[in-house]
């Protein structure tokens, strides 16, 4: 009774929220805030990427990376092969999909620490070579001029950045979508077992590496599409948007977020996305600013945002319910 | 054309980066050691330690070797500090300590980038003129660098080898939880590894100083080269510090010179995704890690 009451709550909260950024364009007018709503979406897909890798307990640092992968490709398939945007999209996520597939194997034996540290140089390497290969790349000046999607049967580009939300919002929710049904997939069950123990999960029958990679693979091409997506919403990219930072920021939504949730990466995505508008007023110490939140949360609230928000429901929730006697003495404390 | 002088050249600047990234690994590879922790904030010290000696020298007029000793124990003292309110609290969460550290970094350029601005600063160099051989041209201030690095290591080894302290780190190294059984104060081991490292790279900010010139940015480009050092030499190795620092420090300055820079810059990442996946224990590395 309590469970199905819980899940039409759930499903009511989904519908409100889906309908509720259906509607942003409408309510949200001025360039300035619809620009960070595309760019919360596009980051939101991009921090689904990445937690389905660390869902299996990989910590990777190369996110970045294979989202370079994804923008130049898409941008160059557009400009040079004159593609339609779908289809480059698609390459695009397929293509980072595909870099994943082939490094994975190898790299995937790497655990913990050595994976970081892996994942990190490799990010500083494809950096190296966005700014080197200047045939592929355009080098530090970068790819200018990357058009805006088309979409088949709808006529002209979105131009707009309102345009453009509904595209963002529909990649989006087809991958939290996709996400959402694996999780509770036994293959699901198979990543929360090779993270808690990969001796275990293969005990239980399941090949931790298979695992792994099947992970990684369609976290890059999540990785790859959010990309593209940025290359055509941006309509310019260049070096300095993938570098190491710009992971770190990934697995900050994640970690700030909560990373053991769908949920978690959404939010994280949400805070961290305007975070730099909030903190605006205080140019001069944002970045300080910044280090410092980053500190305050691992020390406080190292498992995210949504884990404390369900830890307060819950509280409050049993609080409710715990029966009280009238004119009981609350706490002792309060007696001088 | 490759000549004896060419040679003798690489070798110069081979000899004095690898000791700059001796200095630098060194002592992000003791905090790992001990700590557990990837100190993402390594670098930082190493700028600090460099602006220390920068105000010591020009705004009150210290000679630069009391400069860079006293910058040395300046920051070793924050870095003691900085353990014990950041990190000490968050003591085996790895995940978070790693996160710490990069907040910490960010933290610390942030704060710098408002004190100092973003300016570059030079130190003026404490020697100058250049040795001269028929084959061998080596400037004096890079041969400060390698004598003193030589210095350094020399005390370092001995308070590892023959000191209590030393005695104590090891053992936290090898087992915390045995040493703290053994009466080992491993808390404080903690915070003095901490420091040491970070007054390590404080030195080499002092030292690298007068060659290069100083700015609050400088820290990120010296904790990648400590990354690549380390992971060479093998994560929490001593002895992989030293010869990994030295083999990247001379492999930079050979390809440098025969293929140019952009070819050496990329050799690093090249070397350390083979290293990893050949043997991610790193070169030196025991068989139990």
């Amino acid at each position: 009774m309590r469970a199905r009451s819980s899940r039409y709550a759930l499903a009511i909260v989904i519908v409100a929220a889906v309908v509720g950024a259906w509607l942003v364009p409408s309510f949200v007018h001025g360039n300035f805030w619809l620009h960070i709503f595309d760019m919360m979406l596009i980051n939101a897909v991009l921090a689904l990427g990445l937690n389905i890798i660390l869902k299996t307990g990989q910590v990777s640092l190369a996110h970045a990376g294979f989202m370079a992968i994804g923008a130049y490709a898409s941008a160059q398939l557009t400009l040079k092969l004159a593609l339609p945007f779908l289809a480059a999209f698609l390459l695009s996520g397929i293509l980072a999909a595909a870099v994943a597939l082939l490094l994975g194997r190898v790299i995937l034996r790497l655990k913990g620490v050595y994976f970081i540290l892996f994942t990190f140089a490799l990010n500083e390497f494809i950096f190296l070579v966005s700014k080197d290969a200047v045939a592929l790349t355009g080098g530090n000046t970068g790819l200018v001029g990357i058009k805006a999607p088309t979409l088949p049967f709808v006529a002209g580009s979105l131009q707009t950045k309102a345009q453009f939300y509904y595209l963002a919002l529909a990649v989006f929710l087809l991958a939290l979508a996709f996400l959402a049904a694996l999780y509770r997939s036994p293959f699901g069950r198979a990543m929360d077992a090779v993270r808690e123990s990969e001796q275990l999960a293969e005990a239980t029958g399941y090949d931790p590496m298979r695992v792994k990679l099947i992970a990684f693979v369609i976290g890059s091409f999540l990785a790859g599409l959010g990309g593209s997506l940025s290359a055509h919403f941006l309509r310019y990219i260049a070096p300095f948007n993938f570098t190491f930072w710009e992971s770190v920021n990934f697995l900050l939504m994640n970690i700030i977020g909560g990373s053991f949730s769908l949920a978690g990466p959404i939010i994280g995505a949400l805070i961290l996305t305007p975070l730099p508008e909030f903190l605006r007023d205080y140019l001069l110490w944002q970045q300080f600013l910044y280090g410092l939140i980053l500190m305050l949360f691992m020390r406080f609230l190292p498992d995210g945002v949504t884990s404390a928000i369900g830890m307060s429901v819950r509280a409050v929730v049993d609080w409710v319910r715990t029966p009280r006697r009238k004119g009981a003495p609350v706490a002792a404390e309060t007696q001088p | 054309m490759i000549t004896t002088s060419t040679i003798a050249q690489i070798l110069v600047n081979g000899l004095t980066s690898g000791a700059f990234y001796v200095l630098m690994a060194l002592g992000f590879t003791l905090i790992f050691g001990i700590l557990r922790l990837v100190n993402f904030a390594h670098g930082e010290f190493y700028m600090l330690g460099a602006f220390v000696v920068y105000h010591l020298t020009t705004q009150l007029g210290l000679d630069y070797f009391s400069a860079v000793a006293l910058s040395a124990l300046v920051i070793g003292l924050a870095g003691m500090m900085v353990e014990k309110t950041v990190f000490a609290p968050l003591r085996g969460r790895e995940l978070s300590m790693l996160m710490s550290a990069l907040g910490l970094q960010i933290a610390i350029q942030g704060v710098m980038a408002v004190v100092e601005g973003v300016d570059g600063f030079s130190i003026p160099s404490p020697v100058s003129g250049v040795y001269r051989s028929s084959w061998l041209a080596f400037p004096y201030e890079r041969l400060l660098v390698v004598g003193l690095t030589i210095v350094v290591l020399a005390g370092f080894y001995l308070l590892i080898k023959h000191s209590t302290l030393g005695k104590s780190l090891r053992a936290v190294a090898q087992d915390g939880e045995a040493a703290l059984m053994q009466g080992i104060p491993v808390n404080r081991v903690y915070a003095i590894a901490f420091g040491l490292g970070a007054a390590l790279a404080a030195i080499a900010g002092g030292l690298i100083a007068p060659i290069f010139s100083l700015h609050v940015y400088m820290g990120q480009a010296a904790l990648l080269k400590a990354f690549i050092v380390v992971i060479l030499g093998g994560l929490g190795s001593i002895p992989g510090a030293v010869v990994g620092g030295l083999l990247l420090g001379v492999a930079e300055s050979a390809f440098a010179t025969l293929f140019g820079g952009l070819t050496a810059e990329m050799l690093g990442f090249l070397l350390i995704m083979g290293v990893l996946l050949w043997k991610p224990t790193g070169i030196l590395a025991r068989a139990d890690g």
